[in-house]
């Protein structure tokens, strides 16, 4: 019976990422004292969170650990904003940064259970003509303005 | 006194009005830019350099200058009101910050943090106007290994910063160390956990990990609590710090302020390790050691002084010895090549009047900071009733562009969306990003200080034993350790004064 | 990223009206505003000299010149982005040996372009000559020849910084030593800064590297200048000998130059080299480039693709004899 549930789940993480780690640094030299290899540092980095992560397997499932259980992930939430960023990545380079806030406002504001359609239109044109006025026109950072078929 | 003659020379060359004048406007532009999350002062004084091409050498220092203590005001703007740490100065105050924040303390944060950065300025620009020529000495005599007991002694600090377990401290600080060592090798030039990605040639960008840990994953966590409005609005009281707080967060700022300007020094990563070690300290000796990483103000105001105080003595090796300590300095070197300034110790001789002018304009920024920033307090927490339907979305929107502006590429917006999930799994673990950050930015420094280290000594681990400098930090760090490990010895103690 | 789209779009215009606008008119050049890209972040020797010459570029083509940081990955991110461009003038690339000459060799693998052959040299305006700096606390010597027999006497004792691997700084080492039949223990740092703070400091006790962040300390005593790695003795002080005087052949300048995507129409190439030249025979130019450690040249596209391969060949012979390729 696993009593700290979030200290299992974190504790096979850090294995699974360290044993990854590991691996791949195992391609690398580790060298000699006198000069440590690119591969010495990660190697041995990686290993000990392995032994860490496990030891902290174990330790929850001793009898008097402390009982936790993990909060439902909101997978929903996740899906909504990672999409709505990796979105806005995507097309930036095709429809340029205005455009391109004004999808992300829209897809990122359906992630809210409050959305209404009155609010996203609102806000993303506001914050596309900031984005448009600090960005483009006052900092002059180096991205597509507007779509590269039009310009 | 000469000090004194230099320093009325300093001022009267930074109390002209047009020095003035772009003071001000450095300030103005630092801070608007420093509360964007992600474009941080490097990226500013980059895009702004042409532009000073024209003025006058002494002017356009005192602009860039503006520029960079600005961004550290604006930087901790960003970081209390939506923990959105833009800077890996900022990590720390962040913690608590965020956390006085959202129990309707935005404005008292918001003011510590102003506070205590001017007071550590005006110190600060005592001493750089003082001792730097002696100070700079100092960061002659820290060899490789002297750096890598400092690293070991921050990273044992970072454990402290956890509120929750210390084997799951440990364990992020590690997957953070793992992370920063992705990228190109500095001792073999091999590329490491880059896996033929392009993007990661160089790294994975410390905003990228701080926007993907601690911006988006906060969003998300903020989005799935279904049941709460996600405001503050409900409960923002008074802006200002009542007599209570004073107390606590006077002793703090001077701690804070002290140790600041000596690891400000350091180059390579002194002044990264400042606001840790200021958290640190303070979480260790208060008396109010449980509310931190719930909202204590000492949390706040040590970091917050410590790293102005830090930014500011930073321009110690660049203005005595024409050594950049970090990406700032090094535009600062640029910009005075540019206007024909050779960096140096000459520089004091040759252009006194550029020397002390920079100084006493520090002192002039920092006091402009203040009045430029109390007014906006008000504003700042206005921000914070903004409906949180409205204000996610603006996140997200400043947060993708100073990602995607690090270097016009879309690939580390990709990135920090990989990591924002990891950044929430990790979350709902019960695992704190806090000392995860601490190890991405200070492990590939160790690594590098560690292997000059033994390649210099010819392989005898005795070399960090030998040197004084490093045995001290080994040895404070086992210290630290041995309080860490017997907290029980501090409990009873208070016991003890308790049934007194 | 965009101009990727925009350059396949206008591949495939180019085809639909075939020919119609493949050979553009030098004379009219430039007929739209031009991109410099640099490679490296703004502030650095690069970037202010791509900044100057666009300045003057600009007055005398009417046509704005707008410089471009696209740092990272040890330059290749910018010139990628170049060799990726229309070949019509309007994207040059500001390159220094690093992305050139050196990454292609040290590590062809990670490199997506092949220098001379997507990526053709316009101009060339400037060297950047490196100096041989100790600090005489750590090696007790005052000239090259004394250096040469304390090196060969203490094989493997001295140990000298360089501003990481495969720079510069790095190679003419490895050549001093090739040349030389001595041996050091190399130091690799992330740039010159933290190398020149170690080489006061006295934690090592020679490096290469360039004039700008030496002269001041040389000046006060705190390190020791035995010699400029350039051809000739440079400007700056025509008392300090050079190396070559002791090893004959012995060069390590770094140098800066203009190149454009292969294709560009030769007249173009001149018409952008004849107008550097300009900007280069100007005092102004002239000094402000020596305030920064480089001497202002002119060599044209014939001469910049003669200068490359001959790097190209020397610098692969000195990798490859010290095994420095990273697979």
């Amino acid at each position: 019976m696993i009593r700290n549930k979030q200290n299992f789940a974190s504790g096979v993480f850090f294995v699974v990422f360290g044993v990854f780690c590991a691996l791949v640094a195992r391609g690398y030299s580790l060298g000699t004292t006198d000069d440590i290899g690119a591969g010495y540092f990660p190697f041995w980095i990686a290993v000990l969170l392995t032994v860490l992560g496990a030891v902290l397997c174990v330790s929850s499932l001793a009898a008097k650990a402390e009982a936790t259980e993990i909060g439902r992930l909101d997978w929903k939430s996740t899906a909504w904003i990672v999409g709505a960023v990796v979105l806005f990545a995507f097309l930036l380079q095709y429809l340029g940064i205005v455009l391109s806030v004004i999808v992300l406002v829209f897809v990122s504001s359906m992630g809210s259970h409050e959305f209404t359609w009155k609010g996203a239109v609102g806000s993303s044109g506001i914050l596309a003509a900031l984005v448009y006025l600090v960005f483009v026109k006052g900092l002059h950072l180096q991205f597509p303005a507007w779509p590269t078929l039009f310009s | 006194m000469d000090l004194i003659a230099n320093l009325s020379l300093g001022f009267a060359t930074a109390l002209s009005l047009q020095n003035l004048l772009y003071a001000f406007i450095g300030c103005l532009l630092g801070t608007l830019i420093g509360v964007l999350p992600g474009i941080g002062p490097v990226a500013t004084i980059a895009m702004l350099l042409p532009v000073t091409y024209g003025l006058n050498p002494t002017t356009a220092l005192i602009m860039l200058a503006g520029i960079f203590y600005g961004a550290q005001y604006g930087g901790s703007t960003t970081a209390i009101l939506v923990n959105l740490p833009g800077e890996s100065s900022s990590v720390v105050t962040a913690i608590d910050g965020y956390q006085m924040a959202r129990r309707g303390k935005a404005g008292t944060a918001l003011f510590t943090a102003g506070f205590g950065s001017f007071f550590a300025g005006c110190i600060a620009t005592l001493v750089l106007a003082a001792f730097a020529p002696q100070l700079a000495e100092l960061a002659f005599n820290f060899g490789p290994a002297d750096y890598f007991s400092l690293m070991v002694l921050g990273l044992v600090g970072a454990i402290i910063l956890s509120s929750g377990s210390i084997l799951k401290a440990i364990c992020m600080i590690l997957l953070g160390l793992l992370l920063g060592l992705a990228g190109t090798d500095v001792n073999s030039g091999l590329m490491r956990f880059t896996f033929g990605i392009p993007a990661l040639f160089d790294g994975i960008d410390f905003v990228c990990v701080a926007m993907g840990l601690f911006g988006f994953a906060e969003v998300i966590t903020n989005l799935s609590h279904k049941d709460k409005r996600e405001t503050f609005t409900n409960k923002v009281s008074g802006l200002w710090p009542s007599m209570a707080d004073f107390k606590r967060m006077l002793p703090a700022i001077f701690r804070g302020t002290t140790l600041g300007s000596i690891l400000g020094i350091l180059p390579g990563g002194g002044a990264v390790l400042s606001s840790f070690a200021a958290y640190t300290f303070e979480k260790k000796i208060s008396a109010h050691a449980d509310e931190f990483g719930k909202g204590a103000i000492e949390g706040v105001a040590g970091p917050e002084s410590a790293n102005n105080a830090a930014a500011q003595t930073s321009f110690i090796p660049l203005l005595t010895m024409g050594i950049p300590s970090n990406a700032v300095m090094a535009l600062m070197v640029g910009a005075m090549t540019i206007h024909n300034i050779q960096p140096g110790p000459q520089v004091m001789q040759n252009n006194p009047e550029l020397f002390w002018g920079l100084i006493a304009s520090m002192w002039v920024g920092n006091l402009m900071l203040v009045i430029l920033n109390l007014p906006m307090l008000g504003v700042w927490v206005k921000l914070l009733t903004i409906p949180y339907r409205f204000l996610y979305p603006a996140i997200l929107v400043f947060c993708c562009i100073g990602v995607y502006s690090l270097n016009s590429n879309v690939a580390n917006i990709y990135i920090t969306a990989i990591l924002s999930v990891f950044g929430y799994v990790l979350s709902k673990l019960g695992c704190e990003a806090a000392p995860m950050l601490l190890g991405f930015v200070l492990g590939p420094m160790m690594e590098e200080y560690f292997r000059r280290a033994l390649i210099l000594s010819q392989g005898s681990y005795a070399t960090f034993f030998t040197n004084p400098i490093s045995l001290s930090l080994l040895v404070a760090t086992a210290i630290l350790i041995a309080v860490m490990a017997f907290p029980s010895i501090k409990q009873k103690r208070q016991e003890a004064f308790q049934e007194e | 990223m965009k101009l990727k789209f925009a350059s396949s779009l206008l591949a495939a215009c180019s085809i639909l009206c075939a020919g119609q606008s493949m050979a553009q008119d030098a004379g009219k050049y430039p007929s739209d505003s031009v991109r410099i890209v640099v490679p490296f972040a703004a502030g650095g020797v690069a970037d202010i000299f791509a900044r100057v010459i666009g300045d003057h570029l600009q007055k005398a083509f009417g046509k704005p010149f707008v410089v471009e940081n696209v740092p990272g990955a040890g330059s290749i991110n910018g010139i990628a982005q170049v060799v990726r461009a229309k070949p019509d003038g309007l994207t040059l690339a500001v390159s220094g040996p690093g992305a050139i000459v050196i990454n292609p060799l040290l590590r062809p693998d990670q490199v997506p372009y092949k220098p001379l052959k997507d990526i053709i040299p316009v101009v060339m305006f400037d060297t950047v000559p490196n100096v041989l700096v100790i600090n005489k606390n750590k090696i007790p010597v005052n000239s090259v020849p004394e250096l040469i027999d304390y090196l060969k006497k203490n094989p493997g004792k001295v140990a000298y910084g360089s501003a990481g691997v495969g720079t510069t700084q790095h190679l003419a080492a490895e050549w001093f030593q090739q040349l030389t039949g001595t041996k050091m223990t190399h130091v690799p740092y992330p740039g010159s800064s933290r190398m020149i703070t170690d080489l006061i400091g006295g934690q090592i006790g020679l490096v290469f590297d360039n004039v700008p962040l030496i002269l001041p300390h040389a000046q006060s005593g705190k390190l020791t200048m035995l010699a400029t790695a350039s051809a000739k003795r440079a400007a700056f002080d025509p008392n300090l000998p050079a190396v070559s005087e002791f090893l004959p052949g012995f060069e390590s300048s770094s140098w800066h130059g203009f190149l454009v995507p292969a294709g560009t129409s030769p007249e173009i190439m001149k018409k952008i080299s004849d107008e550097v030249k300009v900007c280069m025979s100007k005092p102004e130019t002239i000094k402000k480039f020596a305030d920064m450690g480089a001497e202002a040249v002119h060599k044209s596209p014939k001469e910049f693709e003669e200068h490359i391969s001959k790097e190209l060949v020397l610098w692969k012979d000195v990798i490859e004899k010290a095994n420095l390729q990273i697979k």
